[in-house]
């Protein structure tokens, strides 16, 4: 499974629950930068990148859980990144989790020939092939889940795609916006008119999601295709974020410790603690940069002294 | 599973589990939960389990429904809430939405599921509401030298110092206090000394100096 990027919050188990999760898992990904290239469909010419992007991501085990359920990747030099919050009846909400992040990153990086919805979409069908797979193979593992949450950065475009309750925001021109709609019962509650956003907040259905990978043969993510701008800042997240913390709050970290990614993520996971820490807690956090100029290629070194000399008089 | 505990004028009067989707209160007979007072409408309220939250509706009473001192036409039910009809009290109690030893789990809710009140697929409810009732320490930045006198609030969640790309920090409000980190460039100076990375707390009096601009905290006494 190729990239150096790859993180999942594994052996959480073993890890005693009073013991920070962060310290554990936080440079197994480091931080990454990287242009975003990536292959385009076979014949079309790859258009010359002008941005850079800057990675952080922390998986935390929360205030509260004595599992990390959660699983995220980072791989900065393909341009994908995703969070995943796993469930279950009664185990495997982590296996379920780990899978879909893994699978998705095969499986986009194997359909590099496809148009980047095409390949999207059979990520997604691939990793929760993936997940009921393994539970057929696994009834102890029966009716595990997981949401799944992706940025694919291509040049200038981003595709986002997702299911459940993770979250993709973007932080662009001192505003925040939401670019994904949780697959939550609660969520089309308030489309339905049936909550106010006020209940929603304190809704005790706040933790029911309506699709998931793994519950069903046919599982279609909600697709998005954005334009990419240089000084835009992506959180990718999972609810333990999203539940506790404030918009406002987020908004915050994002525009306040943008120039410190590591900073601004192990930020949003102590806000989270700070406020409960009810659940795992996942952030990815993305900077995307205009990247400098290349500069031209060096000519080859002048040798010895009338090099040396043909160099000051600009030869 | 949650309950109605019912008293009138301080004497109790027992308690009702809501068992089922639909719960009505009033003064027919066959009613779920039966106030007999000529003053309570027939079929007065009801509670519905909507996902898993508990909704009170008032069903047109003559008299009203009302929740903590409010009178509503509908009302979702959080743990504590008191219920008021005419001069019985019912409190809701629901013992489940104190967070457990595993928290929160999330949960799959099955479409077909939706369409009727059932509940959803899982254990657990989660947790009453959020723990919003943080409480933050209330401070300023009193800014030293040529602007002398001049004050940053430090109101937000987190307030940036210094320049962008040059030194620049940040101050952090937490339930524990406030904490300073360096953003980029070279670190804040606290008393004199710069600050290792990540949040460093702070502490009323502290001199803070980031690049050339100095500040001193001030803390307003804890209420």
């Amino acid at each position: 499974m190729g990239g150096s990027g790859w993180c999942f919050p594994a052996n959480r188990a073993r890890i005693p629950s009073y013991v920070n999760v962060m310290a554990a898992t936080r440079r197994r990904s480091g931080r990454r930068r990287a242009a975003a290239a990536i292959a385009r469909p076979e014949g079309e010419a790859a258009p010359m990148s002008r941005i850079t992007l800057d990675v952080a991501a922390r998986s935390d085990l929360g205030r509260v859980r004595s599992f990390n359920e959660d699983s995220y990747v980072t791989d900065a030099e393909r341009g994908v990144v995703a969070v995943a919050d796993g469930m279950a009846e009664h185990k495997g909400a982590e296996v379920a989790s780990r899978l879909a992040t893994a699978t998705l990153v095969q499986s986009l990086l194997a359909g590099q020939n496809l148009a980047p919805r095409a390949a999207t979409h059979a990520a997604f069908a691939a990793a929760n092939r993936a997940i009921l797979e393994r539970a057929r193979a696994d009834p102890a593992l029966k009716g595990m889940g997981t949401t799944l949450a992706l940025a694919w950065f291509q040049g200038e475009r981003v595709s986002i795609a997702h299911v459940g309750d993770s979250r993709v925001y973007r932080w662009r021109a001192g505003r925040l916006e939401r670019l994904t709609t949780d697959h939550s019962f609660v969520q089309s509650q308030l489309a339905a008119g049936q909550m106010t956003s006020a209940e929603a907040r304190v809704s005790r259905s706040r933790q029911l999601v309506t699709r998931v990978l793994g519950a069903a043969e046919q599982m279609a993510p909600d697709l998005g295709e954005h334009e990419v701008l240089a000084g835009d800042v992506y959180l990718l997240c999972t609810d333990g974020l999203h539940d506790l913390v404030e918009d406002g709050d987020i908004a915050a970290a994002l525009e306040v410790l943008a120039p410190n990614l590591d900073l601004a993520a192990s930020t949003l996971v102590a806000m989270a603690n700070d406020r409960g820490g009810r659940d795992n807690i996942s952030v990815v956090v993305v900077r995307v940069d205009r990247k400098r100029e290349p500069r031209r290629a060096p000519e080859p070194e002048p040798q010895g002294f009338f090099g040396w000399l043909r160099t000051k008089l600009g030869a | 599973m949650a309950k109605l505990v019912a008293t009138r004028a301080g004497a109790a009067l027992g308690s009702w589990f809501i068992e089922r989707d639909r719960v009505v209160i009033g003064r027919a007979e066959g009613v779920g939960i039966r106030l007999e007072d000529q003053a309570v409408s027939k079929q007065h309220a009801a509670i519905e389990l909507v996902g898993n939250d508990h909704i009170l509706h008032d069903l047109d009473s003559a008299n009203g429904t009302f929740v903590n001192g409010t009178r509503i036409a509908r009302h979702l039910m959080r743990h504590g809430d008191v219920v008021e009809i005419i001069d019985f009290q019912l409190r809701y109690v629901d013992h489940k939405s104190v967070v457990g030893q595993d928290g929160e789990r999330t949960m799959i809710f099955h479409a077909s599921d939706a369409g009727t009140a059932a509940g959803p697929l899982g254990r657990s409810p989660g947790a009453d509401a959020r723990a919003l009732d943080l409480k933050l320490p209330e401070g300023v930045l009193r800014v030293a030298g040529q602007d002398g006198g001049r004050e940053i609030a430090l109101d937000r969640a987190l307030v940036a110092l210094g320049r962008r790309g040059d030194e620049y920090a940040a101050i952090f409000r937490r339930p524990q206090g406030y904490f300073i980190a360096r953003v980029e460039g070279k670190p804040p100076r606290v008393n004199g000394k710069p600050i290792p990375d990540d949040w460093q707390r702070l502490a009323a009096g502290d001199l803070i100096q980031v690049g050339l601009e100095k500040f001193e905290l001030a803390l307003a006494a804890p209420r």
